[in-house]
């Protein structure tokens, strides 16, 4: 019965793992909800043993193997790695969203006084034809960025402590699985009359301007426009 | 259950217990929206990614542990771990510069390494310092710190120091009997007792049995054997066969432990807001523990903690983000789990207290040479 039961986890796990890396219409995969896209080699990997798993037979000298313990362990066992598969199921296309950034949100501040004085503010660029601009490189490079009209897409969040003024465009960047995930963002001068969704993606332009709050450079943007979009295939972004 | 001599076993035991509450526990976080507090989509993702990076990695480590049951005789074990003790121990902390794997790899590695009769200090020093001495680790810190090779080469130097002082002590402080399980306490030394053995079986692969021999008059009882020298020769299918199923049996005997150890982790990664660190890192003490607490509490891997201790920058002192980096890969709440399936529990608490210690000691060391602000 045991060896049935490390068959069957076997193959369901096989299973699941390839599913992870067949592409939906979009082209992106479930894979892309949890790992980065380049372990796909990974999971494959995993799948691979799996199968090799399944591949070989059983020894049969009937033996008492050191990992059984009890006889309802000898079935409990092989069942508690099934565990995590209903959750991969049911949120493979899951985002944090507003709700992780609780638990995520670093102020990663530079001091105002070492980072201003060498940045100057240029002339405002064309308005009109502006492409979509690299929000990991807004927030991790903002001196290229500073006086220039820019479009990026992220969520947006108002803290309820917060002004009432200003918007949190953000992103999470996943360095290689989603619990590594960090949030980051731009403060967005809020429009007038404007409606926050939670959990919504949005493309957002405005400028981009310095300002300081509590002692701290902070980048914002300031004359936005703000769009509702659809989520994108992409959600994460990587370094 | 025909396929088990399950007549001497217990019918349930405490892990049992353990794992049916873990499961009963994952019913609540699947069918209620905010279980703990925890937004349920933000466990989910937390849970799965940790897990399926993990499981990979582990299931790799597996193949890897029933190679060298199959095709790694003792002997050359033996002839490569004799000669100068700290050599040895050093060496073995150098291996994952062959081998570039993380730490959930790492422990079926170990695990094997030991019951073949690897030195226990040696076995340490390989098992706490490969997430840290390898090629992948040294890129991805080098890639998160922006090619600051001052970082990376302390990173590496603090974790070599540590996982093979940690190795020695605990070499010293117990036997292997002492340290590990029965399951994985090498064959040889179970041999070593200076009576008769009388069992008869004929079978391809190593495995964990009772039997039952005398000591003498009115002496019988039951003794654990491990054969795990079976595979001298052969042709390589069948040593081929052999390793993947020593591979399945080790994965199928370690990966409980992973379950319970991702989803404690996942729990905690979920409720804990990374910004406490922010208020702790007023005083030297504080900061170093807090984020030696943070690496223990997010479990993350170390081919990627760089970016989250680089993410520090600005907050916390590069020493408290060296602390980060040092402690995670030897000591994080799913590593704990897992070493249950090698160690036995006061040598767990030893060694983890031992690590804690070191790397605490190190760090302030480090932090007092180079003034209050850090490295």
């Amino acid at each position: 019965m045991r060896k049935i039961l490390v068959k069957v986890v076997s193959v369901l796990w096989a299973l699941l793992l390839v599913s992870l890396l067949l592409p939906d219409n979009n082209g992106a995969t479930t894979l892309h909800t949890f790992l980065k896209p380049d372990l796909w080699w990974l999971v494959a990997g995993g799948a691979l043993i799996y199968v090799m798993f399944l591949l070989v037979p059983f020894s049969d000298c009937g033996c008492t193997h050191n990992h059984v313990k009890s006889r309802v362990g000898a079935f409990i066992k092989p069942l508690i790695l099934l565990a995590p598969a209903p959750f991969i199921l049911a949120f493979g296309n899951a985002e944090y969203g507003t709700d992780g950034l609780a638990t995520r949100l670093v102020k990663r501040n530079i001091q105002l006084e070492t980072s201003t004085k060498s940045l100057t503010v240029p002339e405002l660029g064309d308005r009109d034809s502006i492409a979509l601009t690299d929000f990991l490189k807004l927030t991790t490079e903002p001196e290229s960025f500073l006086g220039r009209r820019v479009k990026t897409i992220g969520m947006l969040y108002q803290d309820g402590q917060g002004s009432d003024d200003y918007l949190l465009g953000f992103r999470y960047v996943m360095s290689c699985c989603a619990a590594d995930a960090m949030p980051v963002g731009v403060l967005i001068n809020k429009p007038q009359d404007f409606i926050l969704e939670k959990d919504a993606w949005y493309e957002f332009e405005g400028t981009v301007q310095p300002d300081s709050i509590e002692g701290y450079f902070v980048i914002k943007m300031d004359d936005v426009l703000i769009r509702p979009i659809e989520k994108p295939s992409q959600t994460w972004l990587y370094p | 259950m025909s396929d088990l001599k399950t007549r001497n076993l217990p019918f349930f035991t405490v892990s049992d217990a353990l794992l049916v509450a873990v499961g009963t526990s994952l019913l609540f976080f699947l069918f209620f929206p905010a279980p703990l507090g925890i937004p349920r989509h933000v466990f989910a993702l937390t849970w799965s990614s940790i897990f399926l990076e993990a499981l990979s990695f582990m299931l790799i480590g597996s193949i890897v542990s029933g190679v060298v049951e199959a095709f790694v005789p003792s002997g050359i074990i033996e002839r490569l771990v004799l000669g100068n003790r700290f050599a040895v121990v050093a060496g073995s902390a150098s291996m994952g510069m062959f081998f570039p794997v993380c730490e959930c790899a790492i422990v079926p590695v170990a695990r094997r390494l030991l019951k073949k009769g690897v030195p226990l200090s040696a076995g340490i020093a390989f098992m706490l310092a490969v997430p840290i001495v390898n090629p992948v680790v040294i890129w991805s810190t080098s890639v998160a710190y922006q090619g600051e090779w001052s970082v990376v080469l302390t990173r590496l130097l603090i974790g070599f120091g540590i996982a093979c002082t940690a190795a020695m002590i605990m070499g010293r402080a117990f036997s292997d009997k002492k340290a590990l399980l029965s399951s994985v306490y090498p064959a040889k030394k179970q041999k070593a007792c200076s009576h008769n053995h009388d069992h008869k079986h004929e079978h391809n692969h190593s495995h964990h049995h009772d039997h039952k021999h005398d000591h003498g008059p009115g002496c019988s009882h039951t003794h654990h054997v491990i054969h795990s020298e079976p595979h001298k020769t052969g042709m390589f299918g069948s040593r081929v066969i052999s390793s993947l199923q020593h591979a399945r049996d080790d994965f199928f005997d370690v990966a409980p432990f992973l379950v319970i150890g991702t989803l404690i982790a996942a729990i905690i990664r979920s409720s804990i807001p990374t910004s406490v660190i922010e208020h702790l890192a007023q005083s030297p003490v504080l900061e170093t523990g807090s984020m030696m607490f943070l690496a223990f509490a997010l479990n993350l891997c170390s081919e990627a903690d760089a970016f989250i201790a680089a993410s520090f920058t600005g907050i916390i002192t590069l020493t408290g983000q060296m602390a980060f980096m040092v402690l995670g890969p030897m000591l994080d709440i799913k590593l704990l789990l897992m070493y249950r399936s090698v160690f036995r529990a006061k040598f767990i608490v030893v060694l983890a207290s031992v690590v804690v210690v070191l790397v605490f000691s190190v760090i302030m060391f480090i932090r007092y040479l180079n003034g209050a602000g850090g490295l």
